[in-house]
């Protein structure tokens, strides 16, 4: 996708505490960003597999609109996230 | 053995603090708690920010709702409000005795365009809305306790 922010549009973002952001398209989880402590953010999919490392949120939160690694309960997605993916 | 005897049931609420909370009291709060609810099989996260609590309670039925009705008795809290209570078939929480978490930053500390997922949670109307909250809430808990020693 050459861009990221055509995807992004009906993603819903939310900001846990400064720093955690978790996106979520129609009530399915797409991913989250973490700021990491020298500035950077960290993207990772719904399955927590890194995505990346961006130098802006904007960057990071594009990186995981665009994942298309949608989650859901049959796809073996990480124990950690069950909470998550059973909306 | 009734049926509320055996049936999981995972119970949220808000609450506010009815003084603010020191580092020692919160300590001593949540010792208490880990004691108890080791005992009683509850399981959970307790979360805070600004002088208000949000926590998850795992665990029997019967026993999850009358820890519900102590802790609305409970000086400490006050304005209780139950937020969702819904029988479970697996606990999200079944490693932590009460996992705590504090959150840095005050209501509206979101970033335009952002939801502010604690505020969500203390103020949904739809029960969509609750559950996408509490899962990210729980997703950040999680994705903390890892990096840290927490139970």
């Amino acid at each position: 996708m050459n861009d990221p922010h055509s995807a992004s549009s009906d993603v819903l973002w939310a900001c846990v505490e400064e720093g955690f952001h978790v996106g979520s398209r129609s009530g399915d989880f797409l991913g989250y960003v973490d700021r990491q402590p020298d500035g950077s953010y960290s993207a990772f999919d719904a399955r927590s597999r890194a995505l990346g490392s961006f130098s802006t949120l904007d960057g990071a939160t594009a990186a995981v609109s665009s994942s298309g690694a949608l989650a859901s309960p049959d796809d073996g997605t990480d124990e950690q996230l069950r909470g998550v993916v059973q909306l | 053995m009734s049926a509320d005897d055996t049936t999981l049931l995972s119970l949220v609420y808000t609450s506010r603090a009815a003084a603010p909370f020191r580092e020692t009291a919160l300590t001593h709060l949540l010792e208490q708690a880990r004691s108890l609810n080791g005992a009683r099989d509850i399981t959970g996260m307790l979360l805070y920010r600004g002088e208000r609590f949000i926590q998850v309670l795992e665990g029997p039925a019967h026993i999850v709702r009358g820890l519900a009705r102590t802790i609305g008795q409970d000086v400490r809290h006050r304005d209780m409000r139950i937020l969702m209570e819904e029988p479970i078939e697996d606990r999200q929480f079944e490693d932590w005795t009460m996992g705590y978490r504090s959150l840095q930053g005050e209501r509206d500390h979101a970033p335009a365009g952002f939801r502010d997922s604690f505020a969500d949670l203390e103020d949904a109307d739809e029960r969509s809305t609750t559950l996408r909250a509490l899962a990210e809430l729980s997703l950040w808990f999680r994705v903390r306790a890892d990096r840290s020693v927490t139970v």
